[in-house]
């Protein structure tokens, strides 16, 4: 069951937001307007979470997309900017991230996503397969995408 | 004369282009993927009072909502007022 809050990890949000701006700048492939109509009924009904962290991964990560697409990042920014405000970001201390028995493993990002999920009433969606079947060995909720969207 | 459906289609078009929700995602307005409903709330002699309800943004399902006063005789907008539903 997933709930009505969903914390998204960077692929996801990546993949929604390159289909967005696709999307509004007239480039979405026939192909993928599957995938952006299925993020978009999904999404729409939920509320988004993210921490500090995912925004800095995924600046770097668009960053790349608009190198191979030859475009200038403030572009693509500029097209996201009212999509990137409407994220709900949740902050988690370093030190409580640094206190976590598994961030040797996991490390920052992954970790923060963990204790936002801990805090409960929540759904984590990533396709990071180590980090979903860590969170479901600790009782929490997390999905991989394929479970949901079946692309 | 205007009859509650063209109303209806008032109140959406004008709200369409105060919040810019005529964006195009795979063919549809943002403004329906937003789960828009029209309702009347009352109805008088000259006026339709149309209430519009749709989601906040895609990113949450909060609902905002508008009541929006149609003239009968020319399909004007006499008011609009965002509603508190909590």
């Amino acid at each position: 069951m997933i709930a009505k809050d969903v914390i998204i990890d960077t692929n996801i949000l990546v993949d929604y937001f390159k289909l967005i701006y696709e999307s509004l700048n007239h480039q979405l492939e026939p192909a993928r307007n599957n995938q952006l109509i299925r993020y978009m009924d999904f999404f729409r009904r939920r509320t988004l979470y993210i921490v500090p962290q995912i925004l800095s991964e995924t600046f770097s990560l668009l960053k790349s997309y608009a190198d191979r697409k030859r475009t200038e990042i403030s572009f693509i920014l500029s097209k996201l900017l009212d999509y990137f405000q409407l994220l709900n970001e949740e902050y988690i201390a370093k030190d409580n991230i640094l206190d976590e028995n598994n961030f040797l493993r996991f490390g920052f990002t992954d970790i923060a996503l963990f204790l936002l999920l801990n805090e409960g009433n929540k759904t984590l969606i990533s396709n990071d397969y180590a980090l979903v079947m860590y969170c479901r060995s600790r009782g929490l909720n997390a999905c991989l995408p394929d479970e949901i969207f079946n692309f | 004369m205007t009859n509650l459906v063209e109303a209806t289609e008032i109140a959406k078009a004008f709200l369409v282009k105060m919040k810019g929700l005529d964006i195009l995602f795979s063919g549809r307005q943002l403004i329906d993927w937003l789960d828009f409903e029209a309702i009347k709330d009352n109805e008088t002699q000259n006026h339709y009072d149309i209430k519009c309800t749709f989601q906040e943004n895609l990113f949450t399902p909060n609902r905002i909502s508008f009541k929006i006063r149609i003239a009968k005789s020319d399909g004007e907008i006499v008011d609009v007022q965002r509603v508190n539903d909590s």
